[in-house]
């Protein structure tokens, strides 16, 4: 009974969803209400994993600070102390008040920001070293990469408006077909992890050991 | 007061923004201050926007008479016995729901729309031609090509575990197909650059904007004795 | 290894190489330049969707974008709101991703102008986040008063007068998403386009791999910003921030193609 509570019942819970919302779709069993039920039960249910994050973060800078981790320690208690002024100045004011907004506009939109737009100035040097021509593929790369900088960009829909053409037929002829071909591969890959999902032979998404 | 807290405001994101600027440079006190109060911040932010979904999807929902919310409040709550040594097998539970309904979500239009669908699309007339409404024009060429690239790439991931078989067709059409395929990828990495040159284009018209000048000099000075004073070993990019 | 070789590995390089970009990004904000610019077919495809929506359209705009894309996004939004508004639209907004909510509420107090000869709840509403990811978008579009019961403000859907007759995703006329990525982009395709039929339209930055798509499951696939939004904001004849671009986005395309071709002739010096 243990061991069917633990490790079957999760099992079986997983198929049955999955095998009803499957018929529900291609069958029209009537079943709309519950489909819409289940849809709202696993969104509620994903909003009250997103604290799971917090906690984890918050433990580990924890642990820091209590065993004064050298060179590490001072910068948990800024992360902690920020932590804990955005969550009071949230449930003080409210998500949708302007000074909750002003504090993300201050605060994790520029940081964000800058941070993610930095990768531009990692692949500068990049593209100046490791970016090429040594056989067939990476002379593909490289013509196509050069044709779609000119012609997407300001270049050619000023000066050079033949490379308009060159990189409209790139991305819907040549970019469009490989990609479908990819598209039909990832398409079939991701049927099959379903069916492993649906049949209980996929088990890795429920932690610990599974010997069935 | 709104003054002084835009203002504040301002002034914290131009220090934010020089801060994050200076890491590429070299890992000095200034950047990782940043970058831990980015975390905390986000951290925070996070938590927020998700009290407010919850509000919304299930505190109002139980408030309004829908009792059957109950169901979902419990596996919520069972997430979190993972922290329990003892009953950390109930998270396996809200788990469950939600690969079953996740799986069963995408699973069930994959066929439509990334197999069937794109089937279809490859499946061109290699002898029509006219006027396209996107794109090219649809000419027997295109077609051919078409075709042609959608079947070697699949034969690529087919047939990848079986490199260097004896059977010279396979073996040219995956070639074939992996040059569309690195062409393919020019065209998204050229995509690519266009957006990342405007993201940190917008970030230089923040800092350089006449209203802000003073504070980025301001800045970019504590960032530059930050670095300074970080050591003289530069840091190999 | 020669002298001369020497300079092409060390760090020097990588220094001037950066500093040279930074100086790229300095240039046009310092002297601003707008080169001139040629409509192109996917933004004049959605110009003409948006031009044949019937009078008093409904539409669904998903903010699914984070802060960093937020430029690529502003100038095409806010050309977006400009040209619907002169259908008498009504929009609700939706994020299904965090971060889109704070980008909603960024949008709402940047171009407060475009709303302000509007009405909260009657041509336009922000329902807020819905976690999930597809399942959530699924959820949302086969039924809203499912997923949630009030909208980001806390106000009761009910309570609205634009939500009146909205509660699933064919009470819309078009359904929009803006994101980072293509995280969503396959999911709306097959959760609107496949199950629903309603009309689709995208903006990410990686719509190069929805191209299989479009035109048929994806009406209008805009890609790349923002040069589509500054082509759009050239048709509704509003110049706004994605013109404004067109000067960096110039110059930083123009040094990436320079570094690609000196790059490879730098190694054939270094060769030599």
């Amino acid at each position: 009974m243990s061991y069917f509570l633990r490790r079957t019942a999760p099992l079986w819970l997983t198929t049955i969803i999955s095998v009803y919302l499957f018929i529900n779709y291609y069958f029209n069993i009537g079943g709309l209400q519950i489909e819409q039920l289940l849809l709202s039960f696993a969104v509620v249910i994903t909003t009250a994993s997103l604290g799971l994050g917090l906690i984890n973060l918050s433990r580990s800078h924890i642990l820091r600070i209590q065993r004064m981790q050298k060179g590490q320690w001072y910068y948990s208690i800024i992360l902690l102390v920020s932590m804990i002024v955005t969550i009071v100045a949230g449930l003080f004011y409210g998500a949708d008040s302007s000074e909750f907004t002003l504090l993300y506009d201050s605060t994790v939109s520029p940081l964000g920001s800058t941070l993610m737009s930095l990768f531009i100035v990692w692949l500068a040097p990049g593209a100046f070293r490791a970016v090429r021509i040594k056989n067939v593929e990476s002379t593909a790369l490289i013509i196509t990469l050069m044709i779609i900088l000119i012609g997407g960009s300001p270049i050619g829909s000023a000066y050079l408006l033949d490379s308009l053409t060159i990189s409209s037929w790139l991305n819907s002829v040549l970019n469009a077909a490989a990609q479908r071909g990819l598209k039909i591969t990832i398409g079939i890959g991701l049927v099959i992890l379903g069916i492993r999902l649906l049949s209980g032979l996929e088990k890795t998404y429920l932690k610990g050991e599974i010997t069935e | 007061m709104t003054g002084i807290l835009e203002t504040t405001g301002i002034i914290a994101s131009i220090a934010f923004t020089v801060g994050a600027l200076t890491l590429p440079i070299k890992d000095n006190v200034y950047w990782k201050t940043c970058e831990h109060l980015y975390l905390g911040f986000a951290a925070g932010y996070s938590l927020i926007i998700a009290i407010n979904a919850l509000n919304s999807n299930l505190i109002k929902q139980l408030l309004t008479g829908n009792v059957i919310y109950t169901i979902p409040l419990i596996l919520g709550i069972m997430l979190y016995s993972r922290y329990i040594e003892r009953w950390q097998w109930l998270n396996r539970y809200p788990v469950a729901v939600i690969v079953g309904v996740g799986t069963a979500i995408s699973a069930r239009t994959i066929i439509d729309a990334m197999i069937i669908q794109q089937i279809r699309g490859a499946l061109l007339n290699p002898l029509a031609s006219g006027k396209d409404i996107v794109g090219s024009p649809k000419t027997p060429i295109n077609n051919i090509l078409t075709i042609i690239t959608v079947i070697t790439v699949v034969l690529y991931f087919v047939f990848w575990q079986m490199k260097g078989m004896d059977n010279i067709v396979i073996e040219k059409s995956r070639k074939f197909g992996i040059i569309m395929l690195m062409g393919s990828f020019g065209v998204l990495i050229g995509n690519s650059i266009h957006m990342r040159v405007s993201r940190l284009g917008d970030r230089f018209f923040y800092l350089l904007s006449p209203e802000n000048q003073l504070y980025t000099l301001i800045f970019t000075i504590i960032g530059v004795i930050s670095i300074v004073l970080s050591g003289r070993k530069s840091k190999e990019l | 290894m020669s002298q001369r070789s020497k300079w092409f590995t060390q760090e020097y390089l990588n220094w001037i190489i950066i500093g040279l970009m930074y100086i790229t990004y300095i240039l046009p904000v310092l002297f601003p330049f707008s080169p001139p610019l040629t409509i192109g077919e996917k933004a004049t495809r959605f110009y003409n969707i948006v031009e044949s929506l019937p009078e008093e359209p409904y539409i669904l705009m998903a903010y699914d974008y984070s802060p960093v894309s937020y430029p690529l996004f502003q100038g095409l939004q806010e050309a977006f709101m400009k040209h619907i508004y002169s259908k008498n639209g009504r929009v609700i907004c939706v994020a299904f991703s965090a971060d889109g909510a704070m980008m909603y509420q960024k949008m709402e107090i940047t171009f407060g102008y475009v709303w302000n000869t509007k009405t909260y709840g009657e041509d336009y509403v922000f329902l807020g986040y819905i976690p999930g990811g597809e399942t959530g978008l699924a959820s949302f579009l086969s039924s809203i008063r499912s997923v949630i019961a009030t909208d980001f403000r806390g106000n009761l859907i009910d309570d609205l007068p634009i939500m009146k007759n909205i509660d699933t995703c064919t009470d819309f006329d078009l359904v929009i998403d803006c994101e980072t990525g293509t995280t969503l982009g396959d999911g709306f395709v097959r959760q609107v386009s496949t199950v629903y039929k309603t009309t689709l339209a995208i903006a990410c930055s990686g719509g190069a791999t929805l191209e299989p798509y479009y035109p048929d499951q994806l009406q209008a696939n805009l890609y790349p910003l923002p040069q589509v939004g500054a082509e759009y904001e050239t048709l509704i004849k509003e110049p706004g921030n994605a013109s404004a671009q067109l000067g960096v986005l110039f110059l930083g395309a123009l040094y990436f193609i320079l570094l690609f071709i000196f790059g490879n002739i730098a190694r054939i010096f270094k060769r030599g």
